[in-house]
């Protein structure tokens, strides 16, 4: 199984693929896009999160390659406008002219209106966005050109077997690290709204900065699926108010990062052929520790003796050593896999 | 203009006014799990029959285990020979299973889901002018937030959908989709180009789905997947926040809002179907 991580600049490819990423995956908005569209992003991160020069780009492209790593651009909007599509069309030329191994779509029309020699021995992948969940939807974007399928995070060991065991002529991808989100991706309008760039106006004057953006902390500090709220819970049967918690969060002490390491056992047997860490946006030493995390845990497999039990305790005490904390359910990308895979 | 009126349970049928709808939506959006039994679907059927109703069956997303349940149904379907039923659907899927094992047998529509348009209720608030707020940094300096006004292009982003490009529409075409099922969303519609028929729902907009149920009773401490006692048959929890111009309401695995369709919105957005959500059921 490969190692696919995250990365936003050119100065952090070596040192993932030290720690042990055989893919990377990164966004790319330039200039010409940003200066024309403003704030309608070109993929599901903001522009801060993505490269925004064709050579910075060209040139992690090429450390990666001195490591035997591929690179997979995300073009992952969920639809563009129609004065768009050309331009993502060119957008996508260029980025696998300046070396990119694929690109990570959503788009079904997207997919289906590429020039298929531009992606002719390139990955083609779908990501969670698509909404992936069983093996005719698998066919639908195969029959569409995709060459690779990342099931959404929601799914559970079972239901990935299933997917695969039906259509195994294609490659998967499941996320195993960080970013363990509460909304289904492609169900949700969260995350584009929380794309948003802010600028810097002037230089300021003496402790005072100034900057504009089009979200505003009005709408809460946090945001978006983050928002804290008030409360009132009614029962529907008995027509009147229960008594509950009066504050509510989404991600109240509940999915903040997400690991799933100790699920790789059944991925080694299932047939996954990469292992997704997430988040562009963490900082670059998470990013690295989390890269190595997961290539640690993946060398206990190398021992083809090992039985389920002892890779699950082993994978429990490195999680201690790296993260300094105690792996526990809420945090678990797979928490239902003991009773539901047999 | 059609009236529709969506029902996931027989009980629902209670809101069903003679003369007021001449059509039943059947089934659920957001939830295998309360994907109805072929019992359940002959019993509306017949309902459908005697009060001389058009019907639409609608579709979850759904894993292996629903693909199978809702084959079952369509099998069932299938057999019963009905003229003109319509499948709503929510799953590239079951576009792609309905393309393959039942072409032509039903009439296609493009589900909510699938169909997305951008329906946090708080994208209003940044289509006006704000008011500036300060935020103090670690190093002491006051950083100073300035709301910039949204470009036009991006003001008609936030109000266009999926199926807007026609590039979009040709492919949807080849997999036999007629209509589109559309929320009424708070900031507007952009329905430029959109050359299907299109149905608009009211009063409810769905903003985000999830497969972690949420509902939080003595029944469930943990969030959980495929563990379901129908929690979001008894509870409905309302969420409030200042910054956030509706009320939030979340039921089952989604949240939604209100806003309700006036006649000048219908007349502007020429839909040809307005479908009713009486409750807020699951």
């Amino acid at each position: 199984m490969k190692i696919k991580s995250p990365c936003v600049n050119k100065n952090e490819v070596e040192p993932l693929c030290r720690a042990g990423a055989d893919e990377l995956f990164c966004g790319m908005e330039p200039y010409s896009w940003s200066r024309q569209f403003k704030d309608l992003c070109m993929n599901q991160r903001s522009a801060n999160a993505s490269f925004s020069k064709l050579a910075d780009l060209e040139e992690a492209i090429n450390i990666a390659h001195k490591y035997k790593a591929k690179v997979h651009v995300a073009i992952n909007a969920f639809f563009y406008l129609k004065e768009q599509y050309q331009i993502v069309q060119k957008i996508i030329k260029d980025v696998l002219g300046a070396g990119a191994d694929g690109v990570i779509l959503v788009d079904p029309w997207l997919l289906s209106n590429m020039d298929k020699r531009t992606l002719r021995d390139k990955d083609v992948v779908m990501g969670c966005d698509a909404v992936i969940f069983n093996s005719a939807s698998v066919e639908f974007y195969k029959n569409l050109g995709a060459t690779r399928i990342v099931l959404p995070r929601s799914m559970t060991i079972k239901e990935i077997s299933e997917v695969v065991k039906l259509n195994s002529a294609i490659e998967y991808e499941v996320f195993i690290i960080n970013d363990l989100c509460y909304f289904e991706d492609g169900l949700c309008t969260y995350c584009k709204e929380q794309s948003d760039t802010v600028t810097q106006e002037g230089k300021g004057i003496k402790k005072y900065n100034f900057f504009s953006c089009v979200r505003t902390s009005n709408r809460g500090s946090r945001g978006g699926c983050r928002t804290e709220f008030s409360r009132e819970r009614l029962s529907l049967m008995q027509n009147r108010k229960l008594k509950v918690n009066r504050r509510f969060s989404f991600w109240d002490k509940k999915h903040i990062e997400g690991c799933g390491a100790c699920a790789l056992y059944d991925f080694k047997i299932i047939g996954i052929t990469s292992l997704k860490v997430l988040d562009r946006n963490l900082p670059a030493e998470e990013k690295i520790k989390a890269t190595a995390f997961i290539k640690k845990s993946q060398e206990f497999l190398d021992n083809d003796d090992i039985s389920r039990l002892d890779y699950e305790e082993k994978c429990r005490v490195l999680f201690k050593q790296v993260f300094k904390t105690r792996c526990n359910q809420y945090d678990c990308y797979y928490p239902l896999w003991k009773k539901l895979y047999t | 203009m059609e009236k529709a009126l969506h029902v996931n349970r027989l009980n629902g049928l209670k809101y069903f006014r003679k003369g007021k709808y001449q059509r039943i939506y059947w089934g659920p959006e957001f939830c295998q799990n309360l994907i109805p039994t072929i019992k359940q679907t002959r019993e509306i059927l017949q309902f459908t029959e005697q009060n001389n109703l058009e019907l639409s069956i609608v579709t979850p997303f759904v894993t292996e285990r629903g693909l199978i349940i809702l084959k079952n149904i369509f099998n069932w379907l299938k057999g019963q020979k009905i003229k003109k039923l319509e499948i709503i659907v929510n799953d590239w899927g079951i576009l792609e299973c309905l393309n393959r094992e039942y072409k032509g047998i039903f009439e296609i529509s493009l589900g909510r889901l699938l169909v997305r348009q951008q329906r946090d209720p708080a994208v209003k608030t940044n289509l006006k002018k704000q008011v500036p707020f300060l935020m103090k940094n670690k190093d002491g300096n006051i950083d100073i937030f300035v709301h910039r006004t949204p470009s036009r292009k991006w003001q008609a982003g936030i109000k266009a959908s999926y199926v807007n490009s026609s590039v979009s529409q040709d492919l949807l075409s080849r997999f036999g989709v007629k209509r589109l099922e559309l929320n009424n969303l708070i900031q507007g519609l952009n329905l430029d180009g959109i050359r299907f028929k299109k149905s608009l729902y009211t009063p409810y907009i769905n903003i985000s789905t999830t497969r972690f149920c949420p509902m939080e009773t003595r029944y469930q401490k943990v969030y959980r997947i495929n563990v379901c006692n129908k929690e979001c048959r008894r509870y409905l929890d309302i969420l409030r926040n200042r910054s956030i111009p509706k009320i939030i309401y979340k039921i089952g695995n989604t949240i939604f809002y209100k806003n309700p369709l006036n006649q000048s919105t219908l007349n502007k957005y020429e839909v040809d179907r307005v479908v009713f959500q009486t409750e807020l059921f699951f």
